[in-house]
Formats: structure tokens, sequence, C-alpha cells
């Protein structure tokens, strides 16, 4: 179980100075929509489910360490972009070109540029932390724990 | 629609830049260079402490470059005192590229494309595999090549050349014709790395072992155009990856027909021989490390958990991989980073 105590531990350490995501009115909308495009994206481009997560958790802690510009509503956009884009380069096998990753009706489209531009500034300001723990780390202590072996079982799980 | 433009960003004034900027690094000599970029010796100004310092380029197509970003991700789960160890990465001002600052040893460029092609693949990693355990089974560079066209030979000579009959569509690479050997060569691979009497450090100890890694190599050198699925599979070990100082699982059925000569860089006049740390030389196995273990700094748990075969759609089934015909731009041999271990 070094294992699972080391995972939490980890998570635990991530989680220091947690502020609430929820805390304040205009995060919230940001984030949804954000989120949104996020998930249409994963099933858009058929990403598997830790890009998604990844994703996910890069935006959070993102958007919650940088001030977000408020005067600029294309931000939380242009954040999911760069969010989801070092998440599919993390996980996937396959990853769309910038342009074409902005699909389903994005609100704005950036250009090329701009993403990478972004895409600096959150692997800065996540410290280059790309890896953290997420619900999937879990999986293979549960799985090994509740002796899951068949390929059906592990299609269950995802 | 609304198209933002870069200079609406003002990266420069943001408070939470989290990276340090290169400037607290002094280069020293450029060590090498490669298509991702150069790598130097340099020094840290504050401490004095001599790293090697990666500049990585930029794509702007696609934003930051996937192989930095597998890299970054890789260093950082291995911890073994014959790979590098990344220590940081810095940005340089205008934040046009980026730096990892990998320190304390000579990395490696395992794999570069050659022969003119420019995409990246899955295939490229099985090679990148295959010549890493090579090399930890010869002991030393198995394509020592100083350019291109030297170590595209080498690769033809252990390796046989490649023809339309192993490797259909690599005539349509853009520089075979340029660089197809002139006589005929076979493929002696078995011959040259079988019967290593000679063990390098790593593989002395662990005897016993032996016969797993030099099956392993062949297997990761006659992997077949796979689709992506299957080469997922293959790089990403299932429940609890061996990742601590043990060799990553590459399995592959026999009767496979051969993989594609995608060559290493790099080689002993790429990287002059440089005592001054202990760290820059070659020849030295086993005793670069005078700086004591590693701190277990950076590690997390393995979570490699989600790459299980058939959890969900991937990739493209199979389609390029630089095999057949390979995508590759018309502009010339842009030539990609694909694994960048260090081994000394």
């Amino acid at each position: 179980d070094d294992e699972l105590i080391s995972l939490m531990s980890k998570e635990k350490q991530a989680h220091v100075g947690n502020i609430d995501v929820c805390s304040e009115v205009s995060f919230v909308s940001a984030r949804k929509r954000a989120l949104d495009w996020i998930f249409k994206v994963k099933a858009r481009h058929g990403f598997n489910s830790l890009t998604m997560l990844l994703a996910v958790n890069y935006f959070d802690r993102f958007v919650l360490s940088f001030k977000f510009q408020k005067d600029k509503p294309w931000m939380g956009q242009l954040a999911a972009v760069a969010c989801l884009s070092l998440a599919a380069k993390v996980e996937e096998t396959q990853v769309p070109l910038l342009l074409d990753l902005q699909v389903e009706e994005a609100q704005y489209v950036f250009d090329s540029k701009t993403v990478q531009g972004m895409e600096l500034l959150v692997l800065s300001t996540l410290q280059w932390r790309m890896n953290p723990v997420t619900p999937i780390s879990f999986f293979d202590h549960i799985t090994r724990r509740l002796g899951l072996k068949t390929n059906l079982h592990w299609e269950l799980l995802y | 629609m609304a198209i933002a433009g870069a200079g609406q960003l003002n990266l420069h004034e943001s408070p939470c830049w989290g990276s340090r900027s290169v400037d607290c690094f002094e280069k020293l000599e450029q060590i090498s260079e490669g298509t991702y970029g150069q790598v130097y010796m340099a020094r840290e100004i504050k401490t004095g402490e001599i790293v090697a310092l990666k500049k990585i380029r930029m794509d702007n197509e696609r934003g930051f470059p996937i192989t930095a970003i597998r890299e970054i991700k890789i260093l950082k789960k291995l911890h073994h005192e014959n790979v590098i160890k990344l220590k940081e990465s810095v940005t340089s001002q205008g934040a046009k590229d980026e730096q990892g600052r990998p320190g304390k040893c000579c990395p490696i460029p395992i794999n570069n494309l050659l022969l003119g092609a420019t995409k990246y693949s899955p295939a490229v990693d099985m090679w990148s595999v295959g010549c890493i355990f090579a090399e930890l089974l010869h002991g030393k560079l198995i394509f020592p090549g100083k350019d291109e066209p030297e170590q595209l030979n080498k690769i033809f000579e252990l390796c046989g050349a490649p023809d339309e009959v192993n490797w259909p569509g690599v005539s349509k690479i853009p520089w075979y014709n340029n660089f197809k050997p002139t006589r005929p060569m076979k493929r002696r691979l078995r011959e040259a790395l079988g019967n290593q009497e000679k063990a390098p450090a790593t593989a002395t100890t662990r005897r016993k072992g032996q016969t797993t890694e030099i099956t392993a190599f062949t297997a990761s050198c006659r992997l077949p155009p796979i689709q992506s699925g299957q080469a997922h599979a293959q790089m990403r070990p299932g429940p609890n990856p061996p990742l601590h100082g043990s060799q990553p699982p590459v399995a592959a059925g026999p009767g496979h027909h051969h993989g594609k000569p995608r060559g290493p860089a790099g080689g002993p006049g790429r990287y002059p021989a440089n005592g001054t740390n202990g760290g820059f030389n070659h020849q030295n196995h086993g005793g670069g490390y005078s700086s004591g273990p590693y701190p277990p700094q950076g590690r997390g748990a393995p979570y490699g958990s989600s790459g299980m075969p058939g959890a969900g759609p991937r990739g493209s089934g199979g389609s390029g991989y630089g095999v057949g015909a390979p995508n590759y731009s018309q502009d010339g041999p842009t030539e990609v980073l694909v694994l960048d271990v260090a081994l000394t």
C-alpha cells in the first residue's frame, strides 16, 4: 500500500492552498463555458478520459493561480484551448494541430502563436507539473484490489 | 468568431510567470545540435553548478512541441543513475523559446528522423527503445555516426539496407535515393549483438537478464508498421509500470517483418569529451556520477493506468506512421527529436 500512501500524499501536497473553485461568480461562468467546450472537443477528437481530466486540472490550477484578466472575455477560452492542447500532448498518441483543436463552436478562434504563448504561460504557472494525481491514478490500485484481470473488466472501468 | 492577437496577452506583465529566466545561466559551450534545438554546457551563475541546457525550438503550428512535453514527462518519471535528471525548465526572454535544463551528465540523442522524413510516430519510438537496449548491451553507441550519411551507413551495416521488400514505401522517402547504399548489405544484428561477451556495467550486474534484453532489442527492431493502439499498448505498461531502474517491457511476437531504420543521432564526435565536471565524458562508464545519489525529489507514484489496450478510440488507425508513405513536408528535412535519454 506504499503506492496508495504516496499517491495520497502527492495529492495532498497539490491541494495545499486549496481555493474554492466556485468562490467567484465570474470564474464559475467562465469555467463552465471552458469545461463544456473541453468535453465537446474531447468527444469530437476521441481523446481519452485522462486527457480530459488533465485539461480540467490544468485549467483550474491555472485560473486560480493566475490573475484572470476579467476585461478580456476571450481569456477563459484561450486558457481552455491551451490546457486541452497541453493535456493532449501529455496523453494522446495523435494530437491535432492547434487550429484543428478549436472546433465545436468555439466562441473565439486563436492563431497558433497566441495559443503557444498561452501554453507557455500555463506551463510556467503550473511550474511544469503536468502529471497531477487524478482519480484515474487510483485505478491501478483499485483494480488490483478487486482482482480485475480481463479486458472486459477494464472496459467496464473506463 | 473573433481572432485575438498574440500582442494582447501581455505575458510578460504576468506576476505569476513561474519559471526562471535562462539568464540565470551562463552558456559555456555548445555540446550538440539537433533539430530539436541545441544543447549547451552552462553554469548557473548563482551556484556555479554545471548543467546541460537544452534549448527547445518552437513549432508555430503545433505550439509547444509535443516531443518536449513527452521528454519532460518521461524524465520526471525516471529515477535512475544512468538516466539524466531534469532539474528545471526555464524560459528565455520573449518567451519565444523555452529551455529545459537537465543536469549532470551528457545526453545522447538516441534517435532523430533521418532520410528527410518528418513524421514523428510510435514506430520511431520503437526504434529508439531498440537502440537504447542495444547500447545498454553493447556498452557504447551502436551507430556512432558523425553526420547523417555516416550514421545511416552504420545503421545499414548493422541492420541491413532498407529496400522495398523489407520496408515497403522506403523509396518514396525524400532522401532515400541520395543515401541508399550502392552495394547490398545484409542484416547482421544478431551476429553483432547476440553474443556479447563484454557486457557493460549495467548488464554485468544482471547477467541473468541478458537474454531478455537481447530478445527485447531484436523484437523492438522488428516491430511492424503497427496500429497506434498496439503501439500504445507497447509503450504504456499496464498496471504497475516498472519504471524505476528496470527495463520497459517491449514485447512483440515473432514473425513481424523488421522495422524502419530511423537512425539515431549522436556519437563521440558530436560530444567532445570533457572531464571538467566528471559529467560530460562518454568513456567514463559508471564514473560520471560522483555527486552522490539522486534525491527523490519530484518523485510521484506512477499513474500510467489509462493506457489499457482497447480503452477507447485512439489514433487514426495506423495510416501513416512514416512507414509506407509518411507525411513529410516538401520543405526539406525538418528533423524531430524523438527521445533524449542519457546513458553513460
